[in-house]
C-alpha cells in the first residue's frame, strides 16, 4: 500500500433553496469535508483520497446529486506520509 | 502554530484556493498558510489547456523534466482558478504506455510495403520515403494530388508552417482542417451574415446576461467551465432565466428554467417561429433594423452535400447555393409568416407555451439575451442556415454587439479559432479571412511571403469529407495527417474513410503522440511533441490568443508538428515543385529549397536565438537556429494588423492570459461592431458590422427543409452522436487517464427505457446498433446523465472500440461541406444472450 494521501478541493454549485439538503448528501462520505457555503449556491468541499481515481468517482457522485448543477476542481496535492510541519 | 499539521497546511490551501476560484471571502484561518515555502518547490508556468476551445489557463507544475502537477490558473479571466476534470489529468496525458517515440514504417524484408507490419526507422528514412512518393505525385499529378489534414489542435505556428508549405511551397489548397467537422458552419454562418468571422462578443457577457438560451449545446458537459458561470449568474441573480433546447435531455437540463426537447432538424421551424413572434409582437428594434440590417431571401433545396451522384444530389433544385436576393423587410414579415405557434409547436413537438417563452426571452426589450451553441447547429445539413437564423432574432432586436446580449458560437477545440479560422488552414482560405479564389487576396499573401506573384494557386481545394472521397477515387495520392483522429472522427468510416487509407495507390503519413485508429490506418506514422513539450499558442472562442513554453523535453525521437513541416520543406527545391514560368520570370528563386524561400526568408529567421527565454528549451529553435515560433508568428500577424484582425507583438503574450483581437494600441476587444468598444467602428454610426462593404449585417429568409435522412420502418430510430465530460473527441488522450478511462470506460447506448422495452433490451444489454452503412456492437443505458426521448438513441464516439462512425453517414451542410453527426436513421437488436 502506498501512503500518498491525496487532499483537493473542488467547487460546487448548487440551487440556492437546496443547500441544506445537498450538503447533508454531500457529507454522507467520509472523505469529503464541506469547508464553506456561501448563500448564493457556492460550496466548497475538501477531499482527502488515497487515490486520484477517487477524486473523480467522488465529483461524479458529488454533481449527479439532486440540486448540484455544476462541479469544478480547484486544487490538488499528493503528499506521502503526511507528518506534523516542520518535522 | 505549534499543533498545526502539514495535512492542515494543504487543506487550508485547498480551501483558499477554491475560495479565490469562487469570489468568496478566504477563511481566516487559511490566510496565513498559503504561501508556505515547503509547497512550491515545483516550477510554475502557466499554458492554455490542451482541449476544448473555451481555452481555460492551467498552471502547470515541473519537476526533473516531468509535469507533475497542474491546476486552474487563479489569474485567468476565462476559468478563475477552476478546471474540469480533464483539465484536471491534463499533466497526465503526455505519460501514457503507448507513447510513440519514434517514426514506424510499413515494411516487409527491409523495404516500404503498404501491406507490411510497422518497423521503426530513423527521422532520415522517414523523410526519404515521404520526399520520394510526394515527388512522384507531384510530377505525376500535380499539386492537386497531395493533400494534408491538419487541426484545430495545431499551435497558430504550426497552423500557419503547415498552411505555407501546402499553398505557397507545394501550390496545393488540398489543405483543410479538423475544424471543418466542427466549426465550418459557424464560419461560413459569420461570413454570410457579417463578411468577417468569430463572434462579436466575449465571455464577459456571462455576467451581463439576463437570459441564456442553449441551441443543442450540452454546456454542463462540454463546456462545464462557462457553464459554472452561468450557473454563478443565474443564482446570484433570481430573475435571470435559462433556457435548454436540445433533442435528449442532459446534464445542463439541471439548470433549466425552460427545457425543451425538439425533434431533430425542426430547430430551423423554431427559429423562424421565434422571428415571426418578434414580428407579429412589435418587438422589432425598428431604428436599429432602418440602420445596419439588410435582409435576403436564401436560395432553397440546396441537396445534402453527398457525392454528386447521390439520388439526394440529383433531386435537389440548387444543390451546394449559398445564393441569395435581396428582400424587403415586409417580404420577410410574409416569409417567417407561415411559422405560427400551432406549425411550430406541431412540428417540434415543444409544448406551445413552452416556445412562446423562449421567444419571449427574445422579443422582450429589457431582457439580454446570450445564445449558445457548438455541434448541434453546426453538424447539421442546414448548419449554415440555424447559424445566420440565430443571427436574424438577434438582429431584429438588436440584441448584438453590447454586454450580455450576444449570439455566442462556443467552440470545441482550443485553436480552431486561433489557428484554423484565423491562420486560414481551410481548402478556401488564407490568413485573416482572405481567401484563395480572390487574385488581390492571393497577391497579397504572395507580398507578405515575399513569393512570386502566381504561386498561391487560385482553386479551391479539397474539403475534409471530399478528401476522403478523392483519397477512395485514387484522386489524391500522398495524404498528410497531424493532430487528429479522423479515421476515428470522420463519417462512414467503411464507406469511405478506410477504402481510402488502403487504397494500394495511396501514401498516409499520419503524426501523432500515440498509435490512433488513424495511424494505425497509415503507412508511416511520425512521433510527435505534444502540447507543453513544444512551444505554443492557441486561439479560444472569445479571439483570446494565449502562448506558453516549452516546459519538457518530449519523448525519445518526437518532434513537433511544426518541426516535421519545416525539416521536410529541406528535401525539396523550387525546381521540383514550381513550374518553369514562374521560375523563368523570377530567375532568383532556381534551385533554392522550399526551407529557403518559405522560412529562411528574412522574416521568419530574423529572431535570434538570444531573443528567446533562456529558462525554457525550444527544440524547433534549437535545431533551425533562430527564434521560428517568433518569427512565423510575427510574419503571420502582419496579415491581420490594420485589418481588424490585430494581433498584439509576440513578446507580450508570453507575459499576459491571452488578450481578444482585434488588440489595437496595447487595448483588447471587448465587443466587435459597436462604437466605443471597437476601434474599428466608423465614428457616429454607432455599430458597424464593417466586415460588409455598407456596414450592414444580412438577416437570411431561410426555410425548413428535412433532412437527408430520417427514421423508417426499417430504420426506426434517430441516432445523435456526440461527446462526454469525461473524454475528449475519440479518446486519444483522455482514454489514456487510468482515472478517466475508468470513470467512463466504454461508450454506451443511451436510449429510452420504453424503447428498450419494445426491442426486447433492458439496461446493461449487448445490442447491434445499425444503419444502412455499418454497425457497432455496444451495451444500453436507460439511466444516467442522458435521457433521450423515445425513438432517438445517442452514443459517444470517444471510443476506439466501437467506432460509431461505422454508422453515421456522410451527409454534410452543403455550403460548409461540415458533417451531420446528429441526424441519421438506425435500428437497434440485441445480440447474443
Amino acid at each position: 500500500m502506498s501512503d500518498v494521501t491525496h487532499i483537493s478541493s473542488l467547487l460546487l454549485t448548487a440551487e440556492p433553496s437546496r443547500i441544506a439538503s445537498v450538503v447533508a448528501e454531500i457529507e454522507t462520505c467520509a472523505a469529503v469535508e464541506v469547508a464553506l457555503t456561501d448563500p448564493s449556491g457556492k460550496i466548497i468541499v475538501t477531499l482527502e483520497t488515497p487515490s486520484e481515481a477517487e477524486i473523480v468517482g467522488e465529483l461524479n457522485r458529488l454533481s449527479l446529486i439532486d440540486g448540484v448543477v455544476s462541479a469544478a476542481l480547484v486544487y490538488h496535492q499528493s503528499e506521502s506520509g503526511l507528518s506534523p510541519i516542520g518535522q | 502554530m505549534p499543533n498545526l499539521t502539514r495535512r492542515d497546511v494543504i487543506k487550508a490551501q485547498a480551501v483558499a484556493a477554491a475560495a479565490a476560484a469562487a469570489g468568496l471571502p478566504i477563511p481566516a484561518a487559511a490566510q496565513n498558510l498559503v504561501t508556505d515555502a515547503q509547497l512550491t518547490d515545483l516550477k510554475w508556468s502557466k499554458a492554455p489547456c490542451r482541449f476544448c476551445g473555451t481555452g481555460c489557463s492551467i498552471m502547470v507544475a515541473t519537476k526533473a523534466g516531468r509535469v507533475v502537477a497542474t491546476h486552474g490558473d487563479a489569474e485567468a479571466e476565462v476559468n478563475r482558478g477552476l478546471n474540469c476534470v480533464k483539465g484536471y489529468f491534463l499533466s497526465k496525458i503526455m505519460y501514457g504506455q503507448d507513447r510513440l517515440t519514434q517514426p514506424l514504417l510499413r515494411k516487409s524484408n527491409g523495404v516500404y510495403d503498404k501491406n507490411g507490419d510497422f518497423e521503426p526507422v530513423s527521422w532520415d528514412e522517414a523523410f526519404d520515403i515521404m520526399a520520394e512518393k510526394w515527388k512522384a505525385t507531384l510530377k505525376a499529378k500535380g499539386p492537386q494530388g497531395i493533400g494534408m489534414f491538419g487541426s484545430g489542435q495545431w499551435t497558430v505556428w504550426e497552423g500557419y508552417a503547415a498552411s505555407k508549405l501546402m499553398k505557397a511551397g507545394f501550390r496545393s489548397n488540398n489543405i483543410d482542417p479538423n475544424a471543418r467537422h466542427c466549426m465550418a458552419s459557424a464560419v461560413v454562418g459569420f461570413i454570410r451574415t457579417f463578411g468577417i468571422d468569430e463572434p462579436m462578443g466575449c465571455y464577459d457577457d456571462f455576467e451581463h446576461a439576463d437570459a441564456f438560451v442553449l441551441w443543442g449545446s450540452n454546456m454542463a458537459e462540454m463546456h462545464p467551465i462557462l457553464w459554472t458561470r452561468i450557473a454563478d449568474r443565474r443564482f446570484s441573480h433570481p430573475h435571470v432565466k435559462v433556457a435548454v433546447l436540445s433533442t435528449f435531455q442532459h446534464r445542463s437540463f439541471d439548470l433549466a428554467d425552460i427545457p425543451a426537447v425538439f425533434t431533430p432538424h425542426t430547430d430551423l421551424v423554431i427559429l423562424n417561429y421565434i422571428a415571426n413572434y418578434i414580428i407579429q409582437n412589435g418587438a422589432v428594434n425598428q431604428d436599429f433594423v432602418a440602420k445596419h440590417v439588410n435582409f435576403a431571401r436564401g436560395a432553397t433545396d440546396i441537396g445534402y452535400g453527398l457525392r454528386d451522384n447521390h439520388p439526394l444530389q440529383q433531386a435537389a433544385a440548387n444543390p451546394n447555393s449559398g445564393k441569395s436576393e435581396p428582400m424587403s423587410f415586409d417580404e420577410f414579415a410574409e416569409f417567417v409568416s407561415e411559422y405560427t405557434l400551432e406549425k411550430a409547436a406541431e412540428m417540434s413537438g415543444v409544448p406551445a407555451e413552452t416556445l412562446e417563452k423562449i421567444a419571449a426571452l427574445y422579443a422582450d426589450p429589457d431582457t439580454k439575451v446570450m445564445s449558445l451553441w457548438t455541434m448541434g447547429v453546426n453538424q447539421h445539413t442546414r448548419g449554415v442556415w440555424v447559424n445566420n437564423m440565430i443571427y436574424n432574432i438577434h438582429l431584429l432586436t438588436g440584441k448584438i454587439s453590447q454586454p450580455g446580449n450576444s449570439p455566442f458560437s462556443l467552440t470545441g477545440q482550443p485553436s480552431a479559432c486561433g489557428t484554423a479560422r484565423e491562420v486560414g488552414t481551410f481548402a478556401h482560405r488564407l490568413p485573416a479571412d482572405l481567401l484563395v479564389a480572390k487574385p488581390e487576396h492571393r497577391a497579397y499573401a504572395e507580398k507578405i511571403w515575399k513569393l512570386p506573384a502566381g504561386t498561391v494557386p487560385e482553386w479551391v481545394g479539397a474539403h475534409a469529407v471530399l478528401q476522403n472521397r478523392k483519397l477512395k477515387d485514387g484522386e489524391i495520392n500522398c495524404y498528410w495527417v497531424q493532430v487528429n483522429n479522423n479515421m476515428q472522427a470522420a463519417p462512414n468510416m467503411m464507406e469511405e474513410g478506410l477504402p481510402g487509407y488502403r487504397n494500394p495507390d495511396n501514401f498516409i503519413v499520419v503524426s501523432d503522440a500515440y498509435p490512433t485508429v488513424t495511424a494505425e490506418a497509415a503507412d508511416l506514422i511520425l512521433p510527435t511533441a505534444m502540447w507543453v513539450e513544444k512551444e505554443g499558442a492557441y486561439g479560444n472562442a472569445e479571439r483570446r490568443t494565449q502562448f506558453w513554453y516549452q516546459l519538457v523535453n518530449a519523448p525519445g525521437e518526437s518532434k513537433s508538428d511544426m518541426w516535421q513541416l519545416v525539416e521536410f520543406s529541406k528535401r525539396f527545391t523550387t525546381d521540383e515543385v514550381w513550374p518553369a514560368e514562374i521560375l523563368d520570370a523570377n530567375p532568383d528563386y532556381k534551385g533554392k529549397t522550399l526551407f529557403e524561400v518559405l522560412f529562411a526568408n528574412g522574416q521568419v529567421d530574423k529572431f535570434e536565438m538570444t531573443e528567446k527565454a533562456k529558462e525554457y528549451g525550444n527544440h524547433e529553435s534549437e535545431d533551425f537556429g533562430f527564434y521560428i515560433q517568433k518569427g512565423l508568428f510575427e510574419e503571420y500577424a502582419e496579415f491581420g494588423r490594420g485589418h481588424a484582425h490585430d494581433l498584439a507583438p509576440f513578446d507580450t503574450y508570453h507575459e499576459v492570459r491571452g488578450l481578444r483581437w482585434p488588440v489595437v494600441d496595447g487595448k483588447e476587444t471587448k465587443w466587435r461592431f459597436k462604437e466605443g468598444s471597437d476601434p474599428y467602428v466608423k465614428p457616429g454610426s454607432d455599430f458597424d458590422f464593417y466586415g460588409k462593404p455598407d456596414g450592414k449585417a444580412v438577416i437570411f429568409a431561410l426555410p425548413y427543409e428535412p433532412p437527408a435522412e430520417s427514421p423508417d420502418a426499417d430504420y426506426p430510430l434517430w441516432l445523435s452522436t456526440g461527446r462526454v465530460l469525461e473524454h475528449w473527441h475519440s479518446g486519444s488522450m483522455t482514454q489514456r487517464v487510468p482515472e478517466l478511462h475508468k470513470a467512463v470506460p466504454d461508450a454506451l447506448v443511451y436510449m429510452h427505457p420504453d424503447d428498450a422495452e419494445a426491442m426486447g433490451v433492458r439496461r446493461g444489454s449487448a445490442v447491434k446498433v445499425e444503419s444502412r452503412r455499418g454497425h457497432i456492437i455496444s451495451r444500453v443505458e436507460t439511466r444516467g446523465r442522458n435521457k433521450p426521448p423515445k425513438g432517438l438513441v445517442f452514443v459517444p464516439w470517444f471510443d476506439a472500440r466501437q467506432l460509431i462512425n461505422k454508422v453515421t453517414l456522410d451527409a454534410t451542410d452543403p455550403l460548409s461541406k461540415q458533417t451531420d453527426f446528429k441526424k441519421c436513421a438506425v435500428r437497434v437488436v440485441p445480440v447474443g444472450v
